[in-house]
Order: C-alpha cells, then structure tokens, then sequence
C-alpha cells in the first residue's frame, strides 16, 4: 500500500512542490532541479499535524493594498522584489487552527485560530487577501490575511465538511460534504445542491470552460451556467463530474471516471480552445497516475476508463510511490505534459512526461528509487577512522523498547562509581579481601528478547499452514529454536512433535535442523511428556524412524573412512602435481556452497535464509538433470553402438 | 514366438517405507476447482450470495452497491446502486427473484433481480443494518443490525412483525430454518447465538460462544447448528437444548464466514488468516485446505458445488469454477473426432463387433509381453547392460526404487562386481551421482551403502585413470556420507533422550507396559517399518 494516505502535497505554480508529512512537517521541493528548497517543522507539529495545505494565486500589482501597516511593509518589500512569485502556503492542521508560511524567507507569518474547533479538511483562496477553510466542525469560515482573524462563519453541512472549491469569477463557492452545495460568497445562500458521495470527498475542483464570458448583468447562477465540476471521494474508485445548470438542475452526476484504485489527488487541464477535449489525471492510492482525455459535453451512462496511465519502478520492478502529479500548465502545446514527483516524503524526484512523445497506453518509467542513497566511495578522499572505543563503555543501540537486539545488554548500572574506601559496604569490603574475583552478579530482570517464532509456529501449527511451517522450522540458530519452543505454548507440543515427525525424512541438512528442534522439544518440556499418557504411541514412530537411520552408522563410517583414504590419495597426488590446481577445479564444479564448507573442515552453520532452504535440494536436482539430459543422449549413443 | 515354460520374473519395484502423500477423495474433490479469476471490486468484499434458481448468479455486497455477477463468464450482470452508503448483506429470496440489501444509513432495501429502483425501503433501525435475510414464507424478511435489534418485516406492507431487543452488542450474522416458518437464529458481537420464536416473539435459546459470533449455521433439519467466532468453530444441539457438541479449531485468526456445501456434507469456513477450511460434518475434521491472498470475508457455494466465490478484505472477489464444464466440451469434441476415425478405419476394424455363436471355439489374441529394457537384459545376462538400461535418467530419476531393486538382484546374482566395473567417466558419474542423491534414503541406504563401497573399492585401485570430475564426485559422496553420520550421532543422542522420557514415563503409568514398549521400539528393524 502507498502512503499517500496521511500526507498532502500541492505543486505551486512557480515550479515547486509542497508536501506536508506524516510527522507533520512542511518539505517544499524545487521541481526543475530536484532538491529541497525548504522544511519547515511547526511548534505543535507532533501534536497537531497538517492535514491540508493550499498555495495562494498568483498576485498581480494592482491587486488591493493591505492595511495593516505593521506587516504590510515588510510584506510589500518582499512582493515587489519578487513579483511574479508567489510565496504563501495556507496550512490547515488537525487541532484547527490555520498556519500561514511564507516560502521566499521560510517564516511562520500567523497563525490563525479561533475559527475553527475541529480538524481543517480544505483551504481555498478567494483573492490576494481572502482565503475560506472548511473543517470537521461543520462550518466553513471566511479569513482575512491582514485582520488576522475570521471575518465570517456559516453552517454548512449537518456533518463534516470535507472539501471546498472556488467557483469561477469569484462568487460562488462550492463545499462538499454529505451532499456538494454550490453557494453563493456574497449572501451565504445555498444555490444548488447535489447528491454527493457516500465517503468524504478529498478533492473538488472546477473546469472552466473557455465559453464562460458572463454579461455584465447576469445574476450568480446565469454567469455560471454550464460550468462543470469534478470530485473526487476516498475508497470510491470513480471520479464524477457535475454540471451547474441554470435551469433543468439535475442533482446526479453527469459522467464518472473509472479509476484503477481510490484516488488521492486529481488535477484537470482544461483547454484554451472550444470543442478541445479536456485532460484529467487522477493520483491513485496504487501509485499510480490515470489520465483521462474527454470533453465534457453532457451525461455519459457508462463510466470512462482511463486513457493512458504512468507508473514509475524501479529496474527490478518494484513499483515507486508517487506522491503528486500535475499538468504543467506553463507548457503550451498540443500535448499536455505531466508532471511527477515519487519517491517517499523525505527523497523526492521529479519527472516530466509529455504524453505525445509515447504511443503506448500504458507509461512506465523505469528510475531508481530516490529513497535509496548512494553513496560513492572514493578511496583516496576517504580518511575513516575507528572511533576509540573505551573498554569500559558499553554502546546502547536505538530500539524498539522491550526488545533488545542481542549483544548489547545494559550493563551501565555497575558501573563502579569512584568513591572512597571508607564509602564502602560491607560486603564491598569483604569481596575485596577476598582472594577471588568478585561473584557475578546475575541481571535481575532481563529485557524479553525477540529472537524467538512462537507466535509464528503457533499459528502455523493452529491453521496446519505448510508456508508458516516451513518459514520457522528451517532455523537452525540453537538459541533461537530454545527460545521458541520455550514459548511454544503447551498444547502445541504434540502437534508439533507429529509435524516433526512427519518431515524427519530426506537429506541429511534438514533432518539435522528438525532433529535440533526435536531435542529442544523434549529438552525443554521433558516434565510434561514425562506426565503425557500417550508419550510412548508419540515417540515410537519417530523411534522406529531414526532407530533404523542409525543402524547404517556403523557402514556409514566404514565407508567414510575408505572415501577418505582415497580422498587423501588424491590430494597427495595433487600436491605431487604442481602444475594442477585444485582450488579452481573444486570451485568450477561444486554446485552449492556447502561443499566448499566442508572440505576446509569448517563446521556447517545450519541457519540458512529461506530462500536457500528449497533451492538448495532444487538446484542439486536440476544439476543432475541437465548432465542427464546430455548423458542420455550419450548413452543411448553408446548403447546402438553395443547393440549394432 | 517361443512359448516358454514360466514366466520371466521382472524385477519388482523396491519397496520403499515412509509415509505415502494423503490423496483422499476429498482433496481430489476440491482439487478439482480451477485456478481462480479474481476481479477488483470498490471495496471490501462484505458479503457473497448465490441465486438458488436457475440463472445462478451471485449478489457481491461492496462498498456502496450490490453487483449481480454471472458465473457463466464471470461479468457483472447488473449493479444497485441505489445505496446512500455502504450496502451489507444482499441475498436472495428462495426463488430467486428478490433481492434485500442491508445498509449502513439503517434502512433495507428490497430488490427486484430485474429491476433498478428499490421495490420497498424498510426503515426502522438506527444503526447500519448487516444482516437481511428472507423468512421462510416468501413474505417476511428479518434484519438486524448495529442497534443490537433483530426485526421481521411484511414485504407488503413494509411494517415490522415482530422486533427483538434481547441481544446486547453489534447483530453480525443471522440465518433461518429451513424446515420451520418462525425461527430465527442471530449470533452477535455479545457471545451469544440466540434463537427466536415468531409465535412467542421470545428468545427460545440461547448458547454462548465465548467470543464475538462472526456467523452462524444451521443444518436443513435444524437439529445442529454452528456458530462461528474467535478462531473456533462451536457445533450444538438444539433438540437438546444447545448442548456443547463439539469445538472445532483450525484457524489461527478469526473466522469469518461459514457455509455448508451443496448437500450438508462438508462445511467450508473462510478466515482472516486467508484460508478456507473444508470440514467433514461426521467427525468435524478438515479434509482440505484452500489458500487465498488476503483476509476472508465472505464466502458461497453454487448449486453441485459448482462454482466457490471468496471476498476479500482488499476488495479482490475470488472465483473458483469445477473443472466439469471443459471435460464435457472435450468430451463432445472427442466424440465428434472418434467418430470420424471410425468412418476412416472401418474397413480395418470389420470384425471388432462380431459376436461369437454358441458353440464357437474362442481362441484369445496372445499380446506379446512387454519387457522393459532391463529386464531383456536380465534375461540375457548381460549384467553391465542391464544396469546401464536401468541408470538411464527416465527410470533412475522418476522411480528410483527400480534402480535399487536392479541393484540387489545383480548383488542376489553376484555379479555386481562386474556390472560395475569398467564403466567409462560418464556412466560412473551418473552412478555416484544417483548414489550421492539416494544413499541418505532410509529404505535404499543398506543397498546403496554396498554399491559404494564395492565402487570405492573397484576404483581406487586405479584412482590415477579416474578423471577429476569423477574425483568432484567422490568427495561430494564422502561429504554427504560425513553429514549423514553426523545427524546419526545427533539422533543417537535424541534417542538417548527419549529413552529417558519413554522409560520415567512407563514407570508412572505401569511398570509392565515400559519393558514392551522399550524392546518393541528397539527390536524394530526395516522390514517391520515398510510394513507399517
């Protein structure tokens, strides 16, 4: 799953991206050259994270002047300087208050609270100085930049409010809560109404069409007649699309979108020219960007499904999260480019696609995964040096508390603290008189340690889960294996123990693994079976099994020995021969890497990963095959010619 | 064609001791479904129903519709969307023609298959409704829900008959009896399974079940009836008053579904812990096991077990089809073809219908025996070849025991001696491979462990001619023999330990019974194990 759920992310129109975090941090990244330009991290971010975040529009001079004297200078300065960019963030968060960031000088410019008593869902800005936020608390509440405060508050939904929208020409708002209401900014009155989704909408925006041109005195509805809107719901995976309608109004959508899984974000670009069809692209929860290219012209029965989509992984086909996507609307052309960024919250990369220049439906760009750094050694600028580790000191690890990792112990409380003889216990005095060193003293308590499967072998014995099973039973690791079976609870024992019994056959690694987990069994509960009454119908089949193994022993040793002379002749014969060179002979034709283990009389380490454990008797099997194949042919050679 | 006086005695498979693969009816049975088609839905997958009529489609309860799917090629037939919120439980009325929905804005909703707009809306609950089934009688539905309350509705009048407030947490699931018209049976989120009267509107039973009830079942009879919750499944009896009859435990997370089979015979139950268990009803054992990819939700049945429909927690719909239909079309198809051969063969294969008169002299068609290679061999005496024919990767790599047997029968003729020398570097090789793969084998390992030895004992005479890849060979047999007598130093000492346990054991119990025990464990020998 992606984690687009809990943070928000807006691309501002001077080519730079804002993501708030999950831990409730502010990133703004710089689209053209990858790097971040800025992190802000609140006072209160732990406490109340943002949950919303909307960049204001672009301002042009004749814009009005504000009033407040104080900050307006300052303010100005910065606006005049830099004029064509926009540099305000309107930060909603959790608690409901409303932080405003300035991006050029990354400062906190206010914080307005007070109008909102629960979380803030969706901030729009209206103009230069206005801007409205809605909020869990039902109200949508009208601020001004300079007043500091909230200029006007009405009731919105009978619930919570999820989403807001500015209609074109500034007068009319839209809201999505249960129902998206269309009102009107002057006289707060409900205009129109439509039925909405069943979950909360995360995304409402308008597409204008280029024929919107109202007459001077046209009333709110007149100027926004045939005005379409889209919106997006959490866990429905369409997109729907709405008409304003000054007359005939129809409350159900028009047409809907089809997604591939719940949508995040969504942005449109509409088209300068009439009759042009318009782009959509969705964001979905998948990571994944779904593109839609449609004109709107009236109700569709059937949902569209997408046209293109873009997805982004790695080269070994790991899919990469996205985290935004957007047209870029500077671009004028024929086709619209996108722009997107992936990566995690932390390492975010940018990538621009312009949809013509790929035929395919289906956009996959293959990068790496910005999330993983790379780090260049260079031998000669790199001085590494150990750090001096006192023998004294002990080194403490982050954690998961609760659970060391193993290693380290806290042995931090003996310290011994230099005080004087005459500080001393008795019993101080009494072990330095003495001759022998000081007893051990035992940790009273030691933390719980995590290297232990009982959950896992429980549930796998529960379910008789074969996948489980095998996942724990190929650990060798002693320790581990005494820890889980330690934990095991008591009514798994036998079943266990069947289980064992049934796999103590085949190749001699893994019978060794299952013997080990065998003696920690019965090590480890030997009152209980002892107690058990039908013990002897239990072990008298795994007693039969290994009683006839071991009968070989004797042969087997015999033949061991022989094997080994002869190996010996072979290797005083190689050592005779100097120009051989048994290294690179055994390496060409040992199939796995335990020989190479055994052959240096290295004791085996039976904890292998999981993933050598099946391949391991595989990959011994399809050796063999293949030389059979080849012998096969080879022998049937041999055999026409003896028949022959 | 010499007609020899007895027949040639080929050699018999080795036998070989160990446990064979379970290969019951049951697992054959449910075998048989194919590799599922899976389709994304718009939400979890809550609840999955079959039409008990003839079309047999399935009702899909996700998120805020109710999807009609056919099973036939797994498309969607039609949609409800008529739903202001997350639609629960839709299933079907006994013929097949209705449909009721639960909802999460309290209110059921009563369909026609093939209609669109809802035909009644039963409001009435508070709380999101989870459960809506059809009574007994064709016009009576019941509901229950969130607000703890059980509710039986008049389709015509869309009034409520009859509503029950006994339960005191979240109503989950719910069925009907079968066989009579006024009982209902809910199982809640409080433990408890409760069975009401119509008649009395009372409470008539009730059983806990110790954790959060999930589903529960009720057979045809409605003598036994199942409640599942927690990772048990608990069977009572209601003739005698829900009676603890058995509890049945094979999941590790909670179960979240039950349904019978087509005929009351196996019990499936779907789990968060993503399988589907099938029970036997006799001994309420599980005879199969289907894995799945995410958590169960839902789960159903189609008429003759024909179909098996599984929902998902993320929203993926399972569909299992029998493998029945194909074997049909093939079969036709066979048909069609054998029939046009005959045409063309009919000539050859005149006589094959005639039927002999009474009196007539049958003579039978002697088929020539077939031999296998080794065997010619074996009857030529030509060991070498014999043991070539049968270290060929056909017979050696697939039925091993053939290899093992040819082996003893040459060591019974004494001629293994022969057989094995002189063989060339890749024969040889081939046989320290297949030794260096089976010598660990308990039932090959007193055959094989001979064979080893004696082509240690032929090739290292001349170990200077044996080629290094031979060598390779050798060591990795002296390797695997190595780690093989290392595991039997371990079981030694494993069997040390369960001498102790076997014997203090005994000695609590009763002293007689340790000393057979001990020497009965210890006097087994190979022959008794291949026995049992």
């Amino acid at each position: 799953m992606s984690i687009n759920t809990n943070c928000c992310s807006s691309f501002g129109s001077n080519e730079s991206l804002a993501v708030c975090s999950t831990d409730g941090v502010l990133h703004i990244w710089d689209v053209r050259s990858g790097q971040e330009k800025q992190q802000y991290t609140p006072a209160s971010h732990l406490a109340a994270s943002f949950t919303c975040l909307s960049w204001k529009i672009p301002h042009h001079r004749d814009k009005q002047e504000l009033n407040n004297p104080k900050k307006k200078k300052k303010k100005l300065k910065q606006k005049e300087s830099q004029e064509d960019k926009l540099e305000f963030i309107a930060l909603g968060t959790a608690v409901g208050d409303i932080l405003l960031y300035n991006c050029l000088n990354g400062e906190l410019v206010f914080k307005y609270s007070g109008g909102h008593s629960d979380k803030v869902n969706s901030i729009a800005w209206l103009n230069e100085s206005t801007f409205y936020s809605c909020s869990d608390d039902q109200n949508i509440v009208e601020w001004n930049v300079t007043a500091q405060n909230h200029i006007c508050k009405w009731k919105a939904e009978k619930r919570e409010v999820y989403s807001i929208c500015i209609g074109p020409h500034s007068k009319t708002i839209l809201s999505a809560g249960k129902a998206i209401k269309l009102w009107d900014l002057k006289t707060k009155e409900l205009l129109r109404r439509y039925a909405g989704h069943s979950t909360p909408v995360i995304s409402l925006s308008t597409v204008s069409p280029p024929s919107l041109s109202p007459r001077q005195d046209a009333s709110v509805l007149e100027a926004l007649d045939g005005l379409y809107f889209l919106s997006a719901a959490s866990e429905d995976r369409v997109l729907s699309a709405w008409q304003v309608r000054n007359t005939k109004h129809k409350k159900i959508a028009l047409c809907s979108f089809l997604l591939p899984s719940e949508p995040v974000t969504f942005d449109i670009l509409a088209p300068n020219i009439p009759d042009c069809p318009t782009y959509l692209l969705s964001l979905t929860q998948d990571g994944e960007v779904a593109i839609f290219c449609h004109a709107l012209n009236g109700p569709l029965k059937k949902p569209l499904s997408p046209t293109r989509t873009i997805k982004v992984v790695t080269e070994d086909a790991i899919l990469l999260n996205i985290i935004s996507a957007t047209f870029d609307k500077k671009k004028d052309g024929d086709s619209p480019v996108v722009i997107v960024a992936y990566g995690s919250d932390y390492n975010v990369a940018f990538e621009q696609i312009n949809l013509a220049d790929h035929e395919l439906q289906d956009i996959v760009i293959i990068r790496k995964d910005p999330t993983k750094s790379e780090i260049f050694m260079e031998e000669d600028k790199m001085k590494l040096r150990e750090p001096i580790k006192n023998k004294n000191a002990s080194s403490i690890a982050p954690g998961v508390p609760g659970h060391s990792v193993g290693g380290i112990s806290g042995k931090k409380r003996k310290k011994l603290p230099s005080v004087g003889e005459s500080q001393l216990t008795m019993e101080e005095r009494l072990s330095a008189l003495s001759v022998e060193p000081p007893p051990v003293v035992k940790e009273t308590t030691s933390a719980p340690t995590a290297d232990s499967f009982s959950v896992l072998l429980s549930q796998g014995l529960q379910s008789n889960d074969r996948d489980v099973l095998n996942q724990v039973l190929q650990h060798g690791n002693e320790t581990l294996i005494r820890n889980t079976v330690r934990q095991l609870p008591i009514h798994y024992i036998i079943p266990l123990v069947k289980e064992l019994t049934g796999r103590l056959q085949g190749s001699p690694e893994k019978c060794l693994t299952f013997v080990k987990w065998l003696r920690a069994v019965l090590s480890c509960h030997t009152s209980y079976l002892m107690t058990f009454p039908d013990v002897v119908p239990l072990l008298s089949r795994l007693y039969q099994l290994m009683n006839v193994r071991t009968k070989t022993h004797g042969r087997l040793s015999r033949l061991e020995g022989k094997l080994d002379l002869v190996m010996s002749q072979i290797a005083s014969r190689k050592d005779d021969e100097e120009e051989q060179k048994p290294l690179a002979i055994f390496e060409e034709d040992s199939s796995d890497g335990y020989e190479d283990m055994m052959i240096d009389g290295v004791t085996i380490d039976h904890s292998m990963s999981s993933d050598d454990w099946d391949d391991f008797s595989d990959a011994d099997n399809h050796v063999d095959e293949i030389d059979g194949g080849k012998l096969n042919e080879a022998d049937e050679d041999l055999l026409m010619d003896e028949d022959g | 064609m010499s007609t020899s006086a007895s027949r040639f005695k080929v050699i018999e498979p080795f036998p070989v001791a160990g446990v064979d693969p379970k290969q019951t009816e049951d697992h054959q049975y449910w075998r048989g479904l194919q590799f599922p088609i899976t389709i994304k839905e718009f939400g979890a997958v809550t609840n999955v129903a079959f039409q008990p009529t003839k079309p047999n489609f399935f009702a899909v309860s996700a998120s805020t519709r109710v999807i009609l799917y056919n099973p036939e090629n797994n498309e969607s037939v039609k949609t409800f969307s008529r739903f202001h919120d997350v639609a629960y439980g839709a299933t079907f009325r006994r013929d097949g023609r209705l449909l009721v929905a639960g909802n999460a804005d309290a209110k059921v909703r009563l369909f026609d298959v093939d209609g669109r707009v809802p035909l009644r809306i039963f409001k009435g609950h508070t709380r999101p409704v989870r459960v809506t089934k059809f009574c007994n009688n064709m016009n009576e539905i019941f509901s229950a829900g969130d607000d703890n309350s059980v509710r039986v509705w008049d389709i015509p009048t869309e009034k409520v008959l009859h509503k029950f407030d006994h339960h005191q947490d979240y109503v989950r699931c719910g069925c009907v009896s079968r066989n009579a018209d006024n009982i209902i049976l809910t199982g809640s989120y409080d433990h408890t399974v409760r069975m009401f009267d119509t008649r009395s509107d009372e409470c008539t039973m009730i059983v806990n079940h110790g954790c959060p009830v999930e589903s529960v079942l009720m057979y045809p009879s409605g003598s036994i009836l199942l409640s599942a919750g927690g990772n048990r499944i608990k069977v009572w009896d209601v003739l005698q008053g829900g009676r603890l009859l058995a509890t049945v435990s094979h999941h590790h997370k909670t179960i979240t579904c039950l349904r019978f089979n087509h005929d009351c015979t196996r019990i499936l139950s779907g789990s968060l812990d993503r399988h589907v268990k099938i029970y036997d009803v006799a001994t309420y054992n599980v005879v199969h096991n289907i894995d799945y990819s995410a958590p169960i939700l839902s789960m159903d049945v189609a008429h003759e077990d024909r179909t098996l429909v599984v929902g998902m927690a993320d929203s993926m719909l399972s569909i299992r089809h029998r493998k029945q239909a194909v074997i049909k079309e093939q079969k036709e198809d066979e048909v069609l073809l054998s029939r046009r051969k005959r045409r063309q063969r009919s000539h050859f294969m005149g006589g094959q219908t005639f039927v002999p008169n009474q009196g007539d002299v049958i003579i039978h068609h002697k088929h020539k025996e077939q031999l296998e290679k080794y065997d010619v061999y074996f009857r030529k005496f030509e060991h070498g070849k014999a043991l070539d024919a049968a270290l060929i990767p056909q017979v050696h790599m697939n039925t091993p025991e053939i290899t093992v047997a040819v082996f003893e029968e040459l060591i019974r003729r004494d001629t293994i001696h022969a057989a094995l020398a002189g063989k060339g570097e890749k024969k040889l090789s081939v046989l320290l491979k297949f030794l260096i793969r089976n010598i660990t084998n308990i039932s090959f390992a007193p055959v094989l462990m001979d064979v080893a030895e004696m082509v240690v004992d032929i090739y290292s005479q001349a170990i200077e001619d044996v080629p290094v890849s031979v060598i390779n060979l050798f060591q990795r047999l002296r390797d695997i023999i190595r780690r093989e007598g290392r595991l039997q130093i371990e079981m030694h000492k494993l069997i040390g330990c369960m001498d102790t346990i076997v014997s203090s054991n005994s000695q609590n119990i009763k002293q007689s019974d340790v000393d057979n025990s001990t020497i009965n464990a210890s006097n087994t020998d190979p022959v008794s194990l291949k026995k049992s």
